[in-house]
């Protein structure tokens, strides 16, 4: 496992916490993710139905458990050779989002096409930085999902991919995705529920990861 | 960084064209082809091991061909 | 042993701009969905459907939130006095002005006698009834076209409001 020093933003406060990326993690550390998560998922259902919050307003990854799915996710593990590999960030002694993204399989659609790219299987990040205004929720820690693109990025890069990645969002994250991300909206994509596909070009991927 | 080793590899022209054919289209290094290759058939034959099959689906015609793997 | 190591990424000691511009990322919604649909753990409505039902709803209770608080203002009353005058908890008249939640039955009776509105028309603006009221969708969208956050209700303001309670009659 390969660790790296990052901070996050306390969003309360301000304030900048220390915080770690992980850029090796395997399926173990996905399943203790979820297991320090549940018992703050089944707090969020409890606000959001006292609140009377409309089904289709509740965080679309709600309900999603991956330790239920364990079997179906070992052709998913990742490995040092393995086609996946899972990233993560923590805080403060917890998980605070992880990211599983896939080197094999997958092709460009920008043009001119056919180009393999990191394309990325789920991110997920701790029940507590989820924002629903409906029951005056707020997040916890920001700059959570943009440090776990950034991750992905930089695996799509010494791939020699030049940061190509391309993912299919939930409807609640597409302003992320096609907005500070700069990825193309390439629109929904009938083979995955009509959920949008977006693709980061060799151009914005450098943008992103650009210290100056 | 880990500690890479070097192998010097032998290949035909033709291997050879297909190996440059490749890098060009994919915009990749030979070595990055070589890479993807090398996880490509270790994801494949892992399965294979496991009892699956691989196939190729034809969208259009609503078709399966089987890719055959010798181990 | 040493092959079953990862090649660490190569991520550069110093970040702070990186890091600056990823903490003032509004990224507290994420989620993606690729391994989730291949796995059947997505929602059975089509995404494109759930994301129309969302902003339909939201919208709905914007529009009802914007309607109750422009018509306690046009009364010239605070919330506590409009609670104390029509016998409604101050707390759930706050939670409809600003669209927090779903607001019950009960409390859309009241504000319907209080605002002397259709009960019916309140309920589809919460979400309670399901109907393809073209009308109220239009004119809702009028409304909130219209209507802007000032403390007493401009000429516009007053007459919009007047407009769309003909909606919300009977």
């Amino acid at each position: 496992m390969s660790t790296h020093p990052t901070k996050l933003k306390r969003a309360a406060t301000g304030d900048l916490v220390d915080a770690v990326l992980h850029d090796s993690l395997d399926l173990d550390d996905l399943f203790d993710a979820e297991k320090h998560w549940a018992p703050e998922k089944i707090e969020m259902s409890r606000e959001l139905l006292n609140h009377n919050v409309p089904r289709a307003l509740w965080p679309q990854s709600l309900h999603w458990n991956w330790a239920k799915k364990a079997v179906d996710l070992k052709p998913y593990a990742p490995g040092p050779l393995s086609a996946h590999r899972l990233f993560g960030i923590s805080a403060e002694g917890k998980w605070q989002g992880l990211l599983l993204a896939r080197c094999v399989g997958c092709q460009t659609r920008i043009a001119p096409g056919g180009r393999d790219l990191v394309y990325v299987e789920f991110v997920e990040t701790a029940p507590w930085n989820f924002r629903i205004p409906q029951t005056g929720r707020d997040t916890l820690f920001k700059g959570v999902g943009a440090q776990l693109v950034e991750l992905a990025i930089r695996w799509s890069d010494e791939l020699g991919f030049r940061g190509r990645v391309g993912l299919h969002s939930l409807p609640q994250s597409d302003s992320f995705y096609g907005g500070h991300c700069g990825m193309n909206d390439f629109g929904p994509d009938p083979n995955y529920q009509n959920l949008r596909y977006f693709e980061l070009d060799e151009s914005h991927a450098r943008t992103y990861l650009q210290e100056t | 960084m880990l500690e890479k080793r070097t192998m010097t590899l032998n290949l035909t022209p033709a291997e050879m064209e297909v190996l440059e054919g490749i890098a060009r289209r994919k915009d990749v290094s030979k070595t990055a082809v070589i890479r993807q290759a090398l996880r490509l058939y270790q994801l494949v034959d892992v399965r294979l091991s496991q009892g699956e099959k691989l196939f190729f689906e034809d969208e259009l015609q609503k078709k399966k061909s089987e890719l055959m793997v010798l181990g | 042993m040493e092959h079953k190591k990862y090649e660490p990424l190569r991520v550069p000691a110093n970040r702070d701009k990186l890091i600056a511009r990823a903490v003032s990322a509004d990224d507290d919604s994420v989620c993606v969905g690729g391994l989730a649909a291949k796995l059947g753990m997505l929602d059975e409505r089509p995404a494109v459907e759930v994301r129309r039902a969302a902003s339909q709803e939201a919208f709905r209770l914007q529009t009802l939130a914007r309607f109750v608080q422009l018509s306690r203002r046009e009364h010239g009353l605070t919330s506590e006095q409009f609670a104390t005058k029509y016998d409604v908890d101050v707390r759930e008249l706050l939670d409809i002005e600003e669209a927090r939640g779903i607001p019950e039955p009960r409390v859309l009776y009241q504000m319907s006698r209080a605002l002397g509105v259709s009960y019916d028309k309140l309920l589809i603006l919460a979400g309670h009834r399901h109907s393809r009221d073209e009308r109220l969708d239009r004119e809702a969208l009028r409304f909130a076209a219209s209507s802007g956050p000032m403390d007493s209700l401009s000429k516009t303001e007053a007459q919009a409001l007047h407009d769309f309670i003909k909606v919300l009659h009977d």
